[in-house]
């Protein structure tokens, strides 16, 4: 979600640069590599069959949208089955870290602060949230059902840690395995926060469990109420 | 060679030439009049000008110092501009010299509006602070808005006896002489919360939380309305604010967070519940209720609404509106009877809730019969495409007299 918003805009035009970067580097290669009598008939090749396209598309509007509408189709689809298969989206590993290539040296640091629901801390071994507007630390925050919350997680300890949610329990449709499903913020260093966004189409009394969240290696759990 | 900016006798013939229109005239004058007149109405409850709260009490003092402000000068403009275009207008006379550069004039004329501003801004920044203060929250509830209605869930406050989230819509409940703060958010497009007698508007949007201060002086309902554009019923997208007294703001709690009583076996309500098992409970949550098998019922209106969520219909008798308040769930003569209630006497009558000789049957079985004939929403199915398959607002669920005379039954014992 943080992605779509805040990245999704940059997306298009970055790889526009890159695209016609790219054009203009193989011409220059093309043009370099080939003799002056050669070059200048393979651009009249290449030429006619940019003007032949160009003048199907604007004569003949049933080719105009074919390739367009194969691209948009095909992008339709990708999106439709990310979107499917919520098992993807939500659960990541959440235990100790064990991949060597994270980011570890991330700045870690936070610009979304006018758009959290709730800031979970993580001191002096224990874990407890604040929410605005109620003065002192709470162990239960309120989620409206289906809609995106972004949730604070900001580390005062001397340890690495990162926040986990726990969203309950799916079967996973090929294998029927029962898997938990959780979602969760990297490892954060000391005075570091990362930032969770959620969204949770069921309320609690659909789960058996709830949904809570808590720091591994720190006491104390938040329980999720989602009503 | 003739110049072109002496056409004056041309002009003559024009202005001559130009009927004066008395019926025009009138008319222009009526609508002027009737304009001015709105201004005498009594039965206004969302007057800016008669706040009901400390915050709306700020706005209110702002106005009396900037609109006189303003009005004065805002004449002085028009009459001046009135003076000047009578007294120079063109009437074929040469044309002046013209002069450039009067300081004294341009000093006074860029000194005086400074000034005039400068007062103005004082007086409208301190106001916007104060009115920004969330340090002193004593309650806090969460707002969502969506096509187009406003839900409201108040998160565990053990200080106000809420040991678990209360949900509901439509009407925000809170207690009197509270600062409540408003964690507003929208689940869709971007909505604006307002309730004139007790503070300003401010705008709901999808992945933001903004902050709305209400606070209510004495007891009673204060009516509001959506102010940001939100599609086909943004116009009937209201609300109401509910001020009780603390004693019967924490009897409101204690109702909200009893357990959900099914209705009587053999009755007609519980018929009723068997067709909200059918129908309704594919959107919305009567949180308790459970099916003959013992498992909890769960809506999905995840699936359903474009928005992902469907007032939650737990204790439903106990509001006065339904349908994002654009109904009354009372017959008038009742709502009339809570409406006008004395502050001391205001708790009692709403807390009484709605019961079956006050009910508004009318505009509840016309709403259960077909709500898109009676409210306008995007719930025709075979134009959902856009949605992926999902309604913005109700569908009419084609449900016969007598399922309908069952759902009521059933409504009727949310309470």
């Amino acid at each position: 979600m943080v992605r779509t918003r805040s990245v999704g805009p940059l997306e298009y035009p970055a790889a526009s640069a890159v695209a016609l970067g790219a054009v203009a580097y193989l011409f220059s290669r093309v043009m370099l590599n080939v003799s002056k009598s050669a070059g200048a008939a393979l651009f009249i090749v290449i030429a006619s069959v940019v003007v032949s396209v160009a003048f199907l598309a604007a004569y003949r509007p049933s080719f105009r949208g074919r390739p367009l509408v194969a691209v948009l189709a095909l992008r339709a689809q990708l999106a439709k089955y990310s979107k499917e298969d919520p098992y993807s989206i939500t659960h990541r590993e959440c235990g100790p870290e064990e991949s060597e290539h994270y980011d570890h040296h991330a700045g870690n640091a936070v610009n979304l602060r006018a758009n959290v629901l709730a800031t979970v801390f993580v001191k002096d071994g224990k874990a407890y949230a604040e929410l605005i507007g109620i003065k002192k630390p709470v162990n239960s925050i309120t989620i409206a059902r289906s809609n995106d919350v972004n949730i604070l997680f900001r580390n005062l300890d001397e340890k690495e840690h990162r926040m986990v949610i726990h969203l309950g329990e799916k079967a996973v449709a090929e294998t029927g395995v029962v898997e938990k499903l959780e979602n969760c913020t990297q490892l954060a260093g000391k005075n570091q926060e990362q930032l969770l966004t959620v969204n949770i189409k069921k309320p609690t009394i659909a789960m058996k469990d709830g949904y809570k969240i808590e720091v591994p290696g720190a006491e104390g759990e938040i329980e999720v109420i989602v009503p | 060679m003739t110049n072109p900016t002496d056409n004056t006798a041309g002009k003559k013939q024009d202005m001559k030439s130009t009927p004066r229109n008395p019926r025009r005239a009138l008319a222009g004058m009526v609508a002027g009049s009737g304009l001015l007149l709105t201004g005498c109405a009594t039965n206004a409850p969302q007057d800016i000008f008669q706040p009901k709260g400390p915050n709306a009490h700020d706005i209110n003092q702002l106005q009396k110092l900037v609109f006189p402000i303003a009005g004065i000068v805002g004449v002085i403009v028009l009459a001046l501009a009135t003076y000047i275009f009578l007294k120079f207008r063109d009437r074929g006379q040469a044309i002046p010299s013209q002069a450039h550069g009067r300081p004294i004039v341009e000093i006074t004329l860029t000194v005086v509006p400074a000034l005039i501003l400068s007062v103005v801004g004082v007086f409208t920044f301190r106001t916007i602070f104060d009115l920004a203060e969330t340090q002193d929250t004593e309650m806090v509830i969460n707002v969502t808005g969506q096509q187009w209605w406003w839900e409201y869930d108040y998160p565990v406050q053990e200080d106000f006896g809420i040991n678990q989230p209360i949900i509901t819509s439509g009407q925000l409940v809170m207690p009197v002489g509270t600062k409540v703060l408003l964690r507003e958010t929208s689940r869709d497009v971007i909505h604006s919360y307002w309730i004139p007698a007790l503070n300003g508007k401010k705008d709901a949007v999808p992945g933001r939380i903004n902050l709305l201060r209400l606070e209510a002086d004495k007891p009673g309902i204060y009516a509001g309305q959506c102010t940001e554009f939100c599609g086909l019923s943004h116009a009937n997208m209201r609300m109401e604010a509910v001020a009780l007294s603390k004693e019967d703001f924490a009897k409101w709690v204690a109702n909200q967070q009893k357990p959900y009583a099914a209705p009587a076996a053999g009755t007609l309500a519980a018929e009723g519940e068997q067709v909200f098992l059918n129908q309704c409970v594919r959107c919305h949550q009567v949180n308790g209720q459970k099916r003959a098998d013992g498992t909890a019922v769960i809506a999905a209106p995840d699936e359903n609404v474009y928005s992902g969520a469907a007032p939650n219909l737990s204790h439903l008798m106990t509001r006065n509106t339904f349908a994002g308040a654009m109904f009354d769930l009372l017959r008038p003569a009742c709502r009339k009877d809570v409406w006008s209630a004395k502050p001391e006497e205001f708790g009692a009558k709403y807390l009484a809730g709605v019961s079956e000789d006050c009910l508004n049957a009318t505009d509840l079985r016309a709403w259960l019969r077909n709500a898109p004939a009676v409210k306008p929403m995007y719930a025709d199915p075979t134009k959902l495409g856009p949605t992926d398959g999902k309604y913005r607002g109700m569908p009419a669920l084609g449900l016969s007299e007598t399922d309908i005379d069952k759902l009521v039954a059933y409504l009727l014992t949310l309470k």
